[in-house]
């Protein structure tokens, strides 16, 4: 298992010869994007790194998507999904969320230079917010217990499909998503463990995950992916 | 070459303007927080040791039934600007640093009311009839240079104006301390500022005037323009010399708004954009701001004009801003007047002037590979967020280096993390300044990794007991009173504790009274799955973070 120093990186226990990509294998896979000839905003696919490679059936975040991540340990999995886009120079931006753990993210391999967050818009501008950051921004990460008509949640969705942004909705629980739509990815934390504390004595060391996807439009199926965080 | 001689200058400092303003009683404690951290408190919050710039969970800590509201810089400035409206009538020179703090030159005034002492008493008269509440704290000071005069109206008592005799600026400015040249407002990096400010502590230097003695050029070499500006301000100059007497006409740039604009948020993006193309005229030929002269016309013909001024050079972003507010003021203060149609009142043209023309500096050396397309698209949108929402609500994560979990990292405003020019987004310009923060330093009563991915803003009341329904307690020597078993967070039915650990103690700052917290906590698994990290302070419980 390739440990790259003090940095956490997600293994899929499955695949015990997948690991952080090395420095080169970054460089030319930045380098493939920059010289990639233009393509359909809806073939094109936001890379999310090895370890998650298996939850999506394109092999990453289809640009113009609309992908939920829920269940306990959700801001976890956020960070880790957000980690390789991130470092590849894409810029994500937080909208309203509150109470984020940035060592966590850090430590998941989340590039922050490459992160912004901006305060909870005021009810009734939230989604001029959303719109106006779509422009600039590949991910957006936002709470969906935010109340959102059909016909603003339509138009941010043609928005992200015209502009190849992908839209995170990060929540606790299935009931809390006022999203009026179903999402087209909706990966879930069904199962976690934590290791590493005892009765009195240790330290919390490591989490291991059992998500379901979920989804339409080719995620049809449940699949179900073991991973471990190690430290 | 002999430097003309800075001007005197009167200044009324209005101190916690962004409590008063927002109409808090002054008895009660009450702080402004912006980015989860303090930026003004009321008296009464000072008395129960609430600091500006203490976060937002401290603050609670230190007295628990304080007002905590964020921060409406919109709101203080139409507030503010009834005050400067009554100052017209004292000199029409009056420049706004920013909500709560003007300056203006006394020597036209001085001869027209004959003598300092008179205008003085003016300027008092009028700042007490038209504060929001008869117990606003307003300070008025006199002095050689903006700096000066805003630092003696910071010390000056109620009624009393701090007069600093011509000349005698730099024995005024000596021994006050370095943190000073954050305290002003006049620049709108302050957190720049303050960091330097941290940096000099550190270095030794700790007062305006060792930092004086210390060389230009020595300062110049180790931190960079932004050292410049401190040094000299601390010697009583101006932050730059200005390049022009009068500078051109061509510099000025104003935009015709079609239709006419009736409401603030009907200008937010021309103002953005006018903003934009008048920094852009300027730095095409080198050149910054900072001053500038706002003329707000309407359809019906009323000009307004106001000055603001910032020593660190106006960014468009603060420019923008500062439209938005005189646009605000402007018609706030014409609603209720009887006789005033809504088509007479509209904006019809916005004009920018600069009246103080600096030699820009610290622009942004392009670095190969440090700026890409989709840095300068996120960045704009980010902007345009800002102008949409206010000041402070777009920030970036920055290292910042502690003990507790939420503060290894900061959230800085967006417009905080860069020099002065506004388009660079590189590190290097705040690397300058701080010394660098390494993330991976362990600082005693850390908790180790992995680090909790929600670290609560409000920390959460919890209740911890154990096997025998106690309160768990925690002994002055870290020693604990049982182990826990069941935990209950904010009222909710208890949980079962699978696992814990701890306690990890942090004794902070124990020789000082007023400012010492000890903590002790403790990571619990429950039997949901979940785990927290849980902290005890003043014997309560608080769930600090969450390892969702």
């Amino acid at each position: 298992m390739f440990d790259t120093g003090d940095m956490t990186a997600l293994a899929v226990a499955l695949d015990p010869g997948a690991g952080s990509e090395s420095g080169t294998g970054r460089d030319l896979a930045a380098l493939r994007e920059i010289v990639r000839p233009a393509s359909l905003a809806g073939e094109h696919v936001i890379e999310v790194g090895d370890a998650l490679r298996e939850l999506f059936p394109r092999g990453g975040l289809t640009a113009g998507s609309v992908v939920s991540v829920s269940g306990d340990g959700a801001t976890s999995l956020l960070w880790s999904l957000i980690a390789h886009p991130s470092k590849a120079g894409r810029w994500t931006a937080l909208v309203g969320m509150e109470s984020m753990g940035w060592a966590a993210a850090a430590e998941a391999g989340v590039d922050l230079g490459h992160v912004v967050m901006v305060q909870r818009p005021p009810a009734g501008r939230w989604a001029t917010v959303v719109a106006a950051l779509i422009d600039g921004f590949e991910l957006l990460v936002v709470s969906p217990t935010v109340a959102v008509r059909a016909g603003e949640a339509r138009r941010l969705t043609s928005r992200l499909r015209e502009s190849g942004a992908v839209l995170v909705l990060c929540h606790r629980g299935i009931g809390e998503s006022n999203w009026p739509e179903l999402p087209d990815v909706a990966v879930s934390v069904e199962r976690r463990r934590w290791h590493g504390l005892g009765v009195g004595h240790g330290h919390l060391r490591e989490v291991s995950m059992h998500l379901s996807v979920a989804g339409r439009r080719g995620a049809a199926r449940a699949r179900r992916v073991s991973l471990e965080r190690v430290s | 070459m002999e430097e003309a001689a800075t001007q005197r200058l009167v200044a009324i400092w209005c101190h916690d303007w962004p409590v008063v303003a927002l109409g808090h009683p002054p008895g009660r404690p009450v702080a402004v927080i912006t980015a989860n951290r303090v930026v003004a408190t009321s008296a009464a919050a000072r008395r129960h040791g609430v600091t500006v710039g203490l976060r937002r969970r401290e603050a609670q800590s230190r007295c628990p039934h304080i007002d905590l509201v964020a921060r409406d810089i919109d709101s203080e400035a139409r507030v503010f600007d009834r005050v400067v409206s009554a100052l017209e009538s004292v000199t029409p020179r009056v420049e706004i640093v920013r909500p709560g703090a003007v300056v203006f030159p006394v020597r036209g005034p001085g001869r027209y009311f004959g003598g300092e002492a008179s205008v003085l008493e003016r300027v008092d008269e009028i700042c007490r009839r038209e504060v929001p509440s008869p117990e606003v704290l307003v300070g008025i000071g006199v002095a050689d240079g903006a700096f000066a005069a805003l630092l003696a109206a910071r010390r000056a008592r109620c009624s009393e104006p701090q007069v600093v005799a011509v000349g005698s600026t730099s024995a005024f400015l000596a021994p006050l301390p370095v943190a000073a040249l954050a305290a002003t407002g006049l620049t709108v990096t302050e957190l720049a500022m303050t960091e330097l400010a941290d940096v000099f502590v550190r270095l030794g230097v700790t007062s305006l005037g060792s930092l004086s003695q210390l060389r230009l050029a020595d300062v110049l070499a180790r931190f960079g323009t932004i050292g410049v500006v401190a040094h000299r301000l601390a010697c009583g100059l101006d932050a730059h010399p200005p390049a022009f007497a009068d500078p051109p006409p061509d510099l000025e740039a104003s935009c015709e708004l079609e239709p006419p604009a009736e409401r603030v948020d009907q200008v937010a993006f021309a103002a953005k954009a006018l903003a934009d193309d008048f920094c852009e005229g300027l730095a095409r030929r080198g050149h910054a701001c900072a001053r500038v002269v706002i003329v707000v016309e309407t359809l019906r013909g009323d000009r307004v004009e106001r000055a603001w001024r910032d020593e660190l050079s106006l960014t468009p972003l603060a420019i923008a801003q500062r439209i938005r507010w005189q646009l605000d003021g402007w018609l706030t203060a014409t609603a209720g007047r009887p006789g005033s149609s809504s088509q007479g009142r509209a904006v019809c043209r916005i004009t920018l002037r600069p009246e103080v023309v600096t030699a820009a500096f610290g622009q942004q050396q392009r670095f190969w590979g440090g700026r890409t397309d989709a840095s300068e698209r996120a960045v704009r949108a980010a902007e345009r967020v800002e102008t949409m929402l206010g000041e402070g609500t777009v920030s970036q994560p920055v290292v910042s280096g502690g003990r507790a979990p939420g503060d290894q990292y900061r959230l800085a405003p967006l417009g905080a993390v860069v020099g002065t020019d506004p388009t660079a987004r590189t590190r290097p310009a705040k690397a300058e300044v701080a010394a660098r923060v390494d993330v991976t330093l362990q600082w005693p009563g850390q908790i180790p990794r992995p680090s909790p991915a929600r670290v609560w803003e409000q920390v959460i009341p919890a209740q911890l007991v154990d096997a025998e329904e106690r309160a768990v307690t925690v002994s002055g020597r870290g020693v604990l009173s049982a182990p826990p078993a069941r935990l209950s967070i904010r009222g909710t039915p208890w949980v079962d504790i699978t696992a814990w650990a701890g306690p990890w103690i942090c004794d902070e700052r124990w020789w000082d009274a007023v400012a010492h917290r000890r903590r002790a906590r403790f990571q619990v698994v429950l039997g949901d799955d979940t785990a927290h990290l849980v902290a005890l302070e003043d014997r309560r419980w608080w769930i600090e973070a969450t390892y969702d």
